[in-house]
């Protein structure tokens, strides 16, 4: 209860930090103020600072929340959205349905196209008993045969929206669809309550599934229902902005050594560090070469892209196979 | 045939099962009456584990049945079945470093709900952990504790779902012979003082003879012999299975028949 009090204070203040950050002369001490009187500042705020922020928070919440599902489902501290090519299944999924200009249906196509994926994985992941890196191997391997597929789109519809198709598999925020975000943004609340009420399932999944079983578990509803909540999330997150990688691997990690490894904690952990974390990093994107933004993609790619070289190289602490 | 007055705890009528289209266990009738320790014993690959999946039901077999108090186990939904019957199985994950407080309390998941944290819960931890002789690993890391320690722990994990049935896949594996006897030591006490009925896969046919009360051996997934240690474990039985000499013996602390591997005839 006591840390779930301390994400919540850690988010709000990373919320306002991050509402300030950019272009502008808005700061911390006249916030209140601009807000109270009408004008381009209280505009700027209020409609496209504010819902940008409120984004940024739900595709960093449902991309760890992801993470840490994952992770317990394959029992691999190496795999989240992005490693295991779902992200890369989302996006193909996003391109079909921009070039069939079926803007409302976007979220569906995303997340169709990370099941597909996710069943790819887990399906050939059990027959041949991929573990450790060879499984994030075999999502590799999927990221590269799904972007063949997205060049290919592109090559034969020649479409002229080639501009917001990049947009997708970049991973932004500076121009995410309204409309994307209403639908997914309750989906990735809904699911993440759906975790937090399941969290010592998630739990048994961790310890094998032989063990799972003995203790009660449904094997086959559990792994549907861990299979669906996952794609769902990654589906909504790169519905919202695009493929933001290395956020399921990054925050988990940091939430099991900041509450320790059980669902019950790891779960708010994850939805409350893991917005402020993309919040954060958004925030940074706008700043760092002011006027000009870098997508919070590349951010996150660099950072989360050297976490995962630490894990990977690392002695102590994280083994990893 | 004798004749019993009181259901087995499990039985299996025929049954065949195994992986894919191969069966691997093959036509084994098996019985296990309430206060048993049973072992089940038998050469690499001679089906025991899958033996134990079958009767655990986490194996739906090609033929044949399982019965769990007389009635059928594919009746029985797996969150019943869970509160009367743990599993330890031969390896338990340990990827993320639980506490083994936390660890130990996942094993009273099927008494509990999802979401909830009882009173209770904490209870059954500490006493199950104290019956394992491992209160002092309550705080630490299930990642960070020795093979034997894990052991223990695992075993404690089973301890607090409360099991009137414990079946094990090979417990004492990977553990020198201290951890070995301190494991088996506490499955006999349970076995004695708390009357739960254990069924264990064993690779050290000494320890199921000094432990167990019912040997079954099995070969090429057939049961080919079953009884008390001394009708099961004598050299013409296990020379045909095992395809080794072996010489007889008995343990002098426990009366109970021990086996010998015989080196080559001209060893010095």
């Amino acid at each position: 209860m006591k840390s779930i009090v301390l994400f919540l204070l850690l988010s709000i203040c990373c919320i306002l930090i991050a509402t300030v950050l950019g272009p502008g002369e808005i700061n911390l001490l006249n916030l209140m103020p601009t807000l109270k009187t009408p004008g381009v500042e209280r505009t700027i705020l209020l409609q496209i600072r504010l819902p940008r922020v409120g984004a940024g928070f739900l595709v960093g919440a449902g991309l760890s929340l992801a993470g840490a599902v994952l992770q317990s489902l394959l029992r691999n501290p190496l795999a989240e959205g992005y490693t295991l090519g779902l992200s890369g299944g989302a996006s193909l999924g996003i391109c079909l349905g921009i070039i069939l200009r079926q803007g409302f249906l976007l979220p569906v196509f995303a997340f169709s196209g990370a099941m597909v994926s996710m069943v790819i994985v887990l399906a050939i992941s059990q027959r041949h008993h991929f573990s450790g890196a060879t499984l994030v191997l075999l999502g590799v391997v999927l990221n590269f045969v799904f972007s063949a597929f997205v060049l290919l789109l592109l090559a034969v519809s020649r479409s002229e929206r080639f501009y917001q198709v990049f947009f997708w598999l970049v991973g932004d925020l500076s121009s995410f669809p309204e409309l994307s975000l209403k639908i997914t943004g309750p989906v990735i609340v809904l699911v993440a309550i759906y975790l937090v009420t399941n969290a010592k399932v998630l739990d048994a999944m961790s310890l094998g599934e032989e063990k799972a079983a003995s203790l009660g578990i449904s094997l086959k509803q559990t792994r549907q229902r861990l299979i669906t909540a996952s794609s769902l999330l990654v589906g909504c997150s790169v519905a919202v902005c695009g493929v933001v990688g290395f956020v399921g691997l990054v925050i988990p990690h940091l939430v099991r050594i900041l509450v320790g490894a059980t669902h019950r904690r790891v779960i708010p952990g994850c939805f409350f560090l893991g917005g402020c974390f993309l919040v954060l990093a958004d925030g940074l994107a706008r700043v760092l070469i002011s006027p000009l933004e870098i997508p919070v993609g590349v951010i996150t790619g660099f950072f989360g892209g050297l976490f995962f070289l630490t894990l990977l190289t690392s002695q102590r602490g994280v083994r990893v196979w | 045939m004798v004749k019993s007055t009181r259901t087995p705890v499990i039985s299996a009528e025929d049954l065949t099962g195994g992986y894919g289209h191969r069966a691997i266990v093959k036509n084994c009738y098996l019985s296990v009456e309430e206060g048993e320790f049973v072992s089940i014993i038998g050469p690499n690959g001679s089906g025991k584990t899958t033996l134990v999946r079958l009767l655990l039901g986490l194996l739906v077999p090609f033929s044949g049945k399982v019965f769990f108090r007389g009635k059928l186990l594919s009746q029985i939904p797996r969150s019943d079945l869970a509160r009367q019957v743990a599993f330890l199985p031969s390896s338990v994950e340990t990827t993320f470093g639980y506490k083994v407080k936390e660890f130990v309390a996942l094993g009273y998941l099927p008494f509990s709900l999802p979401w909830q944290q009882s009173p209770e819960e904490e209870k059954i931890v500490q006493e199950s952990l104290n019956l394992v002789d491992a209160a002092s690993l309550a705080e630490s890391s299930v990642r960070e504790i020795s093979e034997g320690e894990k052991q223990r722990v695992f075993l404690a994990q089973t301890l607090a779902q409360k099991p009137e049935l414990l079946v094990l896949d090979e417990p004492t594996s990977h553990l020198d012979i201290g951890h070995q006897c301190s494991v088996m030591n506490l499955l006999w006490r349970l076995n004695r003082r708390q009357k739960v009925t254990i069924i264990c896969v064993l690779h050290d046919l000494n320890l199921a003879s000094d432990y167990c009360d019912r040997l079954v051996l099995l070969k090429e997934g057939r049961i080919f012999s079953a009884g008390c240690p001394s009708e099961v474990l004598r050299p013409e039985i296990i020379e045909s299975v095992y395809q080794t000499k072996v010489l007889l013996s008995v343990n002098p602390a426990t009366g109970r028949p021990h086996l010998f591997g015989k080196p080559e005839e001209n060893f010095p």
